[in-house]
Order: structure tokens, then sequence, then C-alpha cells
């Protein structure tokens, strides 16, 4: 919410007094890191770790996919492995996440020894989702929860949302998330989590995740990183550090982040 | 402690052999050096003695004390822009003489130069010092016409504008935080009105500043970089005076005089922005709803009971309102108050006793239903300071006293503003703390070259509850919490500031300095913002935050040329800091109780050659100034720990200051600014998460942003001049970025709208080429 503010602070300043000027920049290029986007929730199904790679900044292109490595995903007592199923995408076999478990991702990847650690958190149920009209932008319409926030601190929650069937918070822009700190144990009436243009009849659902500190961190420092590069508030541009390890050459950065949560999710039909 | 005894033992015996040598009985000349129009006093006038080609020059409140054996004296008195006085005197007992000077008028005519002046360039021991009075500044073009101080110092040697149009400054390579901002001595915490865009001092009633760019005596402490001492007018002893401008985005208006004739005197100065009124004229309805305004308030009382006392009473008020769409409210502002009292003891024994009071606060404020919330912080100091200026012989003057400040914290208080909000309160947790400062210095001529000035502070730290200190593992995590009630002093700081310079004069045109200085620094500012944005928070040194300090060393070569008309200086300088104070990557700093867990220490060195070359007489006056300066710092866990340049590390500074005075009533003045780009982190490479393509870096800051370069202009048409008028207007026109510069605001990354996997680079520019006029005139 607060990043909301700040945002049209931005905006603000920029329609009074901004110009932009699209210009060149000759950058500098790197080594190649190995890059993790992998999910495990408490949902029956097969899970996906997709893997892939760095590339120069200005190449414009896909990222290029890392195949041939070997993934396994273990909770302390079994280990599961997971088939590349095309290229840099690996999946297990059908199977849910516990909540309260710690699962640890290992990968084997070009004779390098990689691996991450997240727990399953508990995610509290929705009451209801209901609709109501954005206040900035009067044509939108928000989708609105309802739910008990447990008095537990230090929870965190991550919110997508789908308009028939197709998820629209596709990209971390549009992903909704934050922290308990000013709502720690309260109810939440009818609080607008995203806008949407509204079609009569859409189905729309709200999904809700549990996610740990340490996926809020790397997801608000990935937020600053991509759309908040502003002096005000972001301060210094630095790598988004997710929480995968490469045991081989612990110097050698490695991207992206191995997340579990725990999901719920409410739909209901706009009238 | 044991070292500071010994030092004012020191101290002591030192005065006494100088004492000794003194047998002769010595009488005293002392007494107040004024503008002889309006009666406000002067500072820095130099009093020069031809016989024993020596003098002194006036203390803040225009008060000189020399003490001479028995004799015959020719006394001259000057201060630049004013018309020698001369006294001949025949000194047979201790005699008060107060002085009256006259501005040099008539332009046009050749200037009378004296080679009798005694010149502070060449003949003071302080070094890193840089002077502007409000004439001078309200010469160099302001953006919108707005004359300001902070971006007037900005201009001069050593010190850099923290972004474009901003009035946030860097000194030799120290965070804005590090300088100490004093308005009649209360410390202003925020300098900024309107996002930095301009400064909250009103330049009609400021009457002096004076930039400690390192050499910062040892009666001031609590930052390490700097010390900008800003003294408003006292008011007009003799008429009423009113002064004031019409632009077009700001109107301001002064009146000055006296209460009672020659003893009494007032100053008001008011200011209001109204630059919001031209959103109406935008097209999109949610800039139209916009409302951006500032105003501000200064005022003094200054009452002189007798040639022994006098009192001042000085206040500043100022608020910025930032509104948008009716719901968003943003505000803040400072406010300060000074109480002083100077006496006269002696005629060789000033005393200024100082009651002190500042406030820095801002409040946000949402109105919606469900949403809604307040949220306010503030700061506030009240302090009392003594100090005594002894002048016991001609060779030493000796400055000591105290400062004792307590500081109130309030970081930070969220709450929602109706029953149905969602949003519960949150509060940081307040904090209180004692700042005490005592102080010793001693400016010592050893004999007609060599002067030293030396002095050392003793400074305490002590915080106090009621609190809530969190305390931090090695991870920076905050697994538990300790609560001290209220009262008890639950953590203790303190440490030795010496400081010390001198001078020796090559010869009568010429001579070199050398000066050390320590400064600790107890407060630290929270910000991740460069753009001056209100939201700030001040965190006290406590148990997860050691003090800060510096060591400075530096070292200069000073000449004047044409008697004294041309002054050039060359000085060299090296900072080293402990304890320096950085932010982790992506930390968040606003209502978090735990943000003490978001910092990182280590340590900073900067060091630099700055060269200037001043005229300050004659139909053409100003400068031309260049500079090399680097900083760096080394935190820890930031940058892999390893040396990084500093955001404002820009090597390369020039810049041109000049006012050419064409005939009595046309003036055109320019300035021309050079800075090498900001060291800037751009990315190396990326990577793709969550549909999203992310960048990847190399080590902090190995970019430059583009060179930054300006022009200002700006023409002065003066009324005409006529005997018996009353109303004198004149006209400004002046041109920001005369040229049009696209200077690099800020520098982003963004995908191209029909292609996610494209990124394209954008700069952001905020001022192109800022034409103004406005109209002024005085009373």
């Amino acid at each position: 919410m607060l990043k909301k503010i700040f945002y049209l602070l931005i905006l603000i300043v920029f329609a009074i007094s901004g110009c932009r000027k699209q210009i060149d920049i000759k950058l500098k290029d790197t080594y190649v890191r190995l890059v993790v986007d992998g999910l495990l929730t408490d949902e029956y199904k097969r899970h996906t770790i997709k893997l892939s790679k760095t590339s120069n900044y200005f190449k414009n292109e896909p990222q290029p996919m890392a195949s041939g490595a070997v993934v396994t995903i273990s909770d302390g007592t079994s280990t599961y492995a997971l088939n590349e199923t095309s290229e840099g995408i690996y999946q297990t076999d059908s199977l849910a996440g516990v909540v309260g478990k710690t699962y640890t991702l290992n990968i084997k990847y070009n004779g390098e020894d990689y691996s991450a650690s997240s727990m399953l958190k508990y995610v509290a149920p929705m009451d209801s989702i209901t609709f109501g009209i954005d206040p900035y932008f009067h044509e939108k319409a928000t989708i609105n929860l309802w739910a008990l926030e447990p008095a537990t601190q230090g929870d965190y929650y991550m919110w997508l949302y789908y308009i028939n069937d197709t998820l629209k918070s596709d990209t971390l822009k549009r992903i909704m998330f934050t922290d308990d700190m000013m709502v720690n144990g309260n109810y939440i009436p009818n609080f607008p989590i995203y806008s949407f243009i509204p079609k009569t009849n859409d189905t729309v659902t709200l999904e809700m995740r549990s996610i740990t500190k340490e996926y809020y961190d790397f997801v608000y420092a990935a937020f600053l990183e991509v759309y908040a590069g502003d002096p005000f508030f972001s301060g210094p541009r630095a790598n988004v550090k997710g929480n995968i390890v490469n045991l081989t050459n612990r110097s050698k950065d490695v991207m992206g982040f191995f997340s579990t949560s725990a999901i719920t999710r409410k739909t209901r039909v706009y009238k | 402690m044991r070292r500071l005894v010994l030092y004012i033992i020191i101290l002591l015996s030192a005065l006494n052999i100088s004492a000794n040598s003194a047998i002769i009985p010595k009488l005293t000349i002392s007494g107040h050096v004024k503008d002889g129009k309006d009666g406000e006093v002067l500072i820095g006038a130099t009093i020069y003695v031809k016989e024993l080609k020596t003098g002194t020059v006036t203390n803040s409140y225009g008060f000189y004390s020399i003490s001479l054996p028995a004799g015959v004296y020719n006394i001259t008195y000057s201060y630049i822009g004013y018309n020698n006085v001369f006294k001949n005197i025949n000194l047979t007992k201790d005699i008060t003489l107060n002085v009256d000077l006259e501005e040099t008028r008539t332009t046009i005519k050749e200037v009378v130069i004296t080679d009798k002046r005694i010149d502070e360039n060449i003949n003071k021991a302080e070094m890193g010092v840089e002077k502007l009075d409000a004439k001078t500044i309200k010469s160099i073009p302001a953006l919108m016409g707005e004359v300001d101080v902070l971006k007037a110092i900005q201009l001069l040697p050593g010190v850099q504008a923290t972004g474009d149009g901003n009035t946030g400054f860097n000194v030799r390579g120290g965070n804005s935080d590090q300088n100490l901002i004093l308005l009649d001595e209360a410390t202003v915490y925020n300098a900024s009105h309107l996002l930095g865009f301009f400064s909250v001092f009103n330049n009609d009633a400021v009457k002096d500043i004076k930039l400690y760019k390192g050499d910062i005596p040892a009666e001031y402490g609590g930052r390490m970089s700097s010390l900008l001492d800003i003294r408003m007018k006292d008011g007009n002893m003799k008429k009423i005076r009113g002064t004031g401008s019409a632009g077009l985005i700001s109107s301001r208006l002064t009146i000055e005089g006296p209460i009672v004739k020659d003893t009494s005197s007032f100053i008001i100065s008011a200011r209001r922005f109204y630059g919001d009124s031209y959103f109406k004229m935008f097209p999109d309805t949610m800039i139209q709803d916009v409302k951006i305004h500032f105003y501000d308030l200064s005022m003094k009382l200054n009452y002189t009971l007798s040639d022994k006392d006098r009192l001042f009473l000085s206040a500043y008020f100022g608020r910025d309102v930032f509104k948008f769409a009716e719901d968003f409210n943003l505000n803040w502002g400072n406010n300060t108050e000074t109480f002083r009292w100077n006496h006269l003891f002696s005629k060789k024994l000033f005393f200024n006793l100082t009651f002190l009071f500042s406030n820095y606060d801002y409040g946000m404020k949402v109105e919606q239903a469900m949403m809604g919330f307040k949220w306010i912080a503030n700061l506030q100091d009240y302090a009392i300071k003594t100090d005594f200026t002894f002048y016991p012989n001609m060779k030493n003057t000796i400055k000591f006293g105290f400062i004792s400040t307590y500081h109130h914290f309030n970081p930070g208080y969220a709450k929602g503003t109706e029953e149905s909000t969602y949003i519960k309160e949150l509060k940081m947790p307040t904090s209180n703390a004692m700042e005490d400062g005592i102080f010793v210095c001693n400016e010592q001529k050893i004999d007609s070259n060599l002067t030293v000035d030396y002095g050392l502070r003793y400074s305490i730290f002590q915080n106090i509850g009621a609190t809530t200190v969190y305390t931090f593992n090695s991870n920076h995590e905050s697994l538990d919490t300790i609560v001290y009630e209220k009262g008890k002093f639950y953590n203790t700081y303190s440490g030795l500031e010496p400081r010390i310079s001198f001078k020796y004069s090559l010869n009568e045109k010429s001579s070199v300095k050398g000066c050390y200085s320590r400064t600790m620094q107890y407060l630290h500012l929270a910000s991740n913002s460069t753009g001056g944005f209100p939201l700030d928070i001040w965190l006290p040194s406590g148990p997860n935050i050691k003090p800060r300090y510096c060591d400075m060393y530096s070292a200069g070569y000073f000449r004047n040329f044409r008697k004294n008309t041309i002054e050039v200086s060359l000085e060299t300088y090296y900072k080293k800091y402990k304890n320096e104070i950085d932010f982790k990557d992506h930390a968040w700093l606003m209502l978090n109780q735990k943000i003490e867990g978001e910092l990182r220490f280590g340590k900073a060195q900067t060091y630099g050659v700055e060269f200037m070359i001043r005229k300050q007489e004659g139909l053409i006056t100003g400068w031309i100034s260049y500079t090399w300066a680097r900083a760096f710092k080394t935190i820890n866990e930031v940058n892999d720990g390893y040396e990084y340049p500093s955001n404002y590390d820009k090597p390369h500074n020039v810049s041109v200051v000049a006012n050419y005075e064409i005939t009595e009533r046309l003036s055109i003045a320019i300035n021309w600014l050079y800075a090498t780009g900001a060291a800037v982190t751009f990315p190396t490479g990326r990577f793709t998460y969550g549909n999203t393509v992310i960048p990847v870096y190399s080590e902090r800051n190995s970019y430059r942003m583009q060179d930054y370069h300006r022009l200002d202009i700006s023409v002065t048409l003066k009324g005409k001049n006529k005997p018996g008028k009353k109303f004198y207007g004149e006209w400004n026109f002046s041109a920001y970025n005369a040229y049009n510069r696209k200077n690099t605001w800020m520098l982003t990354f963004e995908p191209d709208k029909n292609d996610e996997n494209t990124m394209i680079a954008y700069k952001y520019y905020v001022l192109p080429i800022v034409p103004s006029i406005s109209y002024n005139f005085h009373f």
C-alpha cells in the first residue's frame, strides 16, 4: 500500500516536470550464472522448477535454458527426483507439499552443486472476495479481500488473480505482496488487492499464497530493481539475491529463488 | 578524560607564558562595528592598527576587542563593499569605540582600495572557510528567480549538489547528513522546500553565511563534514524599511525597522510559493488536483539594553504542503527559535547565553474508508549554550563554553484514521538523548608571521529512556527487545575532538596554512533518497550504532594580488571516516521498527584539491573554482565488502560565477558549472524470473552518469535613482540552464511496451531551460 503511494508521488513529479528520452548505453559483460525459478505448493500436482542462464543485458531475446541438470527435492525424509519435460523445465511427479515442512532443492549442473531450502508456511483462509470501484481509475473494478489475519507476527502474503482461468498477474510488476506489519491480527474487511477492467459474467479468481520472509525480501528487491529505479526511494541499485547457493564455488552468484507456498483461492462472477 | 585535563593544563600554561611576556600594561579598545545606514552589526569587519601592523575582526555579533600598550594609533575599520573609516586615537585608558561604516554607494566609481586592510584570506589561521553575504548571494542567477543560500554555496569549491536543482549538498565527499546547518545557532534538520528544489532560507532575512568545510571551530560539533552558519539580519535600527518581490511562482515581503530608534529593532520576513496554480493548465485532471505549496516566516527582535547587554530573539517557521486527489496529504516543516543574551563582563570578556529550540516534523494522511491512515514523525531539540570570548591581550583570543542539547526522537507513528480501517496502530519506539559539548579554543598570534588556532571539544552523548531497544544478532535479525524506563540513562558515548590549524605568512601577500581536526557525529540520517524527500528518520547513536568520527588533514597556499582585491587559494585535504554508515541492499527504512538492522557499518575516505580565484571588488566580481575530489566507502556486506566510490564521487568540478555592473542601473550575472557524472551502478547481465527481466550487476558504482553542466544568466535592471525617491524597484530576468542542457536526473531500464524481452535505457531530466521574471522592490 505504501508502495502504491510512493508510486503515485513519482508519477506526479514526472508528470509535472519530467522529460524522458531514450538513450544508448554501452554496458560491460559478465560471467554466466545459473537461474532458478521454482515453486512447490501444498496442492497435489506436478511442481515445476525452471532452470535458465543469465545473458548480456541488452541481448533482448528469451533467456537460454539450462538443460541436462539433475534436480531433486527433499523434505528431510523422502527425496523426489524431477524429470526434464522440456528444455530447462524440470517437473516432479504429482505430489502435495506439507505445511510446516522444510524442502530442500538440490541441483547438479555442469559439474557444480547447487542447493536451496524453504519452509512451507501456513496460509489463513479467505472468507470471501467482493468487487469495488477503483478510487483513482473509476472505470476499473477492484477485487476486495475479506479475511482474518492471524495474530502471529511475521506472516507474508502474495496474491495472484485469474480472469476466466487466465493468469493476469503474470509478471512481478503485476503481483501484489505484503507483510502483516500494519495489519497483524486484524480482520481485513473489503481490502482492495487488484484493479481490473471488468466485463459482466467474467469469472474472477483471487489466489492467496503464504510466502517466507526470504521470498518476500527477494520479490521486494526485484520490484525495486525492475520498477522503481528512482532517486527518491529505492536507494542504490544492487543484485537481487535469492536463496540458492553454489556449493561447489560459494563466491559464484546464483540468481532466482526456490519458494514454497500454501495456497487458497476464492472465485466470484462479476455482475 | 585524563587527556582532556592534560590538554587544558598545557593550554593554560601557554597563556601564562604569553601573559608574562606582556608585562607592559595593556589598554583595550572595544566596541561594535555597524552599518551606518541601518544599524546592522557587521560580522567579520576588520580593525587594523597601522603602527603595530596587527588587528582583529568582529565576531558574529559585530563585537571586537583589541588590547594595546598606551600610545597614539591610526586605526582603520573596513568591510568589503563599505568605505573605510580611519580613527586617530590617543590611547590612555580603556575605551569603547562603536564605528559605523557606510556602504560604497556608487559602484561605477573607481573603488578606493587600501592596502591597509588586513585580509582574512591570508591572515587568519582558519582554512576551508567560505563566506558569502546576502548581497553576493542575491547577485547569483537563481532557478525561477528564487535567490537561494544553499544553491549559492554549491558553487563554492569542495561543495556539490546532491542532484540537479537540489538544495542538498555534499562537502568534501561527506554525506549530506554530515552538514550542520545552523540558523542563528539553531539546528535546521531539513533545509529543503518542495522536494529540495528550494531551500528553507529566505535570502531577504539573511545577513551573512559562513561555510566551514572542515576546520570547524571547537565551539561547534555534532556533524563531521561541515558547518553552515547562517545569521539572520537583526533589523534596521534607524527607520522602517521594506523589501519584497513578486515572481511567477512565489512572492516575498520583508519589513524591518526600529521599535525604539537605535535601541531596538525587528525584522519579519514572509514568503509564499504558489507554483501549483499552473497545474490548472494541465490537461490531465489528476495533475489539476495536485496542490504543492510552501510558506515560511522568519522573525527577529533585537534589543540593546546598554553598551554591555543585548538581547535577541529569532524564530523561523516553514511548512510544505502536498495534496493529491483530496485524500492524500503530505506536509512537513521546520521550526527553530533562538533566544540570546550578549553581555560584556569587561572590555575583554564577551559572554553569550543562548537558548535554542528546533523541531522538524512531517505528517502524511491518506483519507480513505478502508485504507486510510495517518503517519506522523518528528525530532525536537532543546539546547542551552554559553560561550565566552576572552581577549586577554593582543596575541590571544580565547573562547570557551558548553552546549547541552536534549533531543527527542519520534521516528514514526502510524494509525488508521477511521474505525473501519483495517490498519491498526504502528509505533516506532520514541527515544531521547542528551548531547553535551564543552569546548575551549585559542587563536594565538605567536609572532607577526605565525598564528595558531587550537581547540578541544569534549562531547558526550547519552541515550535516555523511555524506549524500547531492539537487539540484533550477527545476521542483523532482531530476536529480542530491551525496554528502558523513563529517565533511564542506558548508554553513553564520549570523545575528544581536537582541532588545530596554523597560518604562516610567507610575505605580506601570501601564506601557507595547515589544519587537523577530528569531528564526531552522534546522529545519523536514514534516507535512501537523494531527492530531498521529506520523510527523514534521524537515528541516534546507541547500543546498535556507534558514533561516527572523521579525521581531516588539510594544507593550503593562499595569496592575494592587486592590493588584496584578488584572492587565490589552493587547498588540499584528506579525510578518514570511521564507523561510517550505509544501508544494506534494498533496505526498508520507513516505518520499520527494526530499522537499525538495515544499517551496515564500515569506513570511508575522501581526498581532493580545491583551487579558487576570487575578486570581491570592482565592476566585475565573482570567482572561478576548480575542485578535484574523490570519495570512497568500504562497508561490510555492501559490494561484497570491497571499496566503492560514493554516490557523490564526482571527481572534476568547475564553477564560474561572475557579476558585471554595466551601468549603475544595469547588471548582468552568469554562472556556469561543470561536474563529472555521479558514480552509478548499471546492469552487466540479466535473468528472467516470474516472466520479468531482472538485472545482474557487477561492482557498485562502477559506471558514471553523463557529465553535468549548466549555464545560468540573469539581468537586473534597477529603477532610476532620483533624490528624494522612497520606493526603489528592479526587474530581474533570468534563465536557468540557459543552453537547455538535458542533464540526467535519473536513468532507468524499462522493457519495451510490446516486448517484455527488449530492454531500453531512458534518461529522465527535470530542469530544462527555465526562464523567469521577477520584480524586486525596497522602500
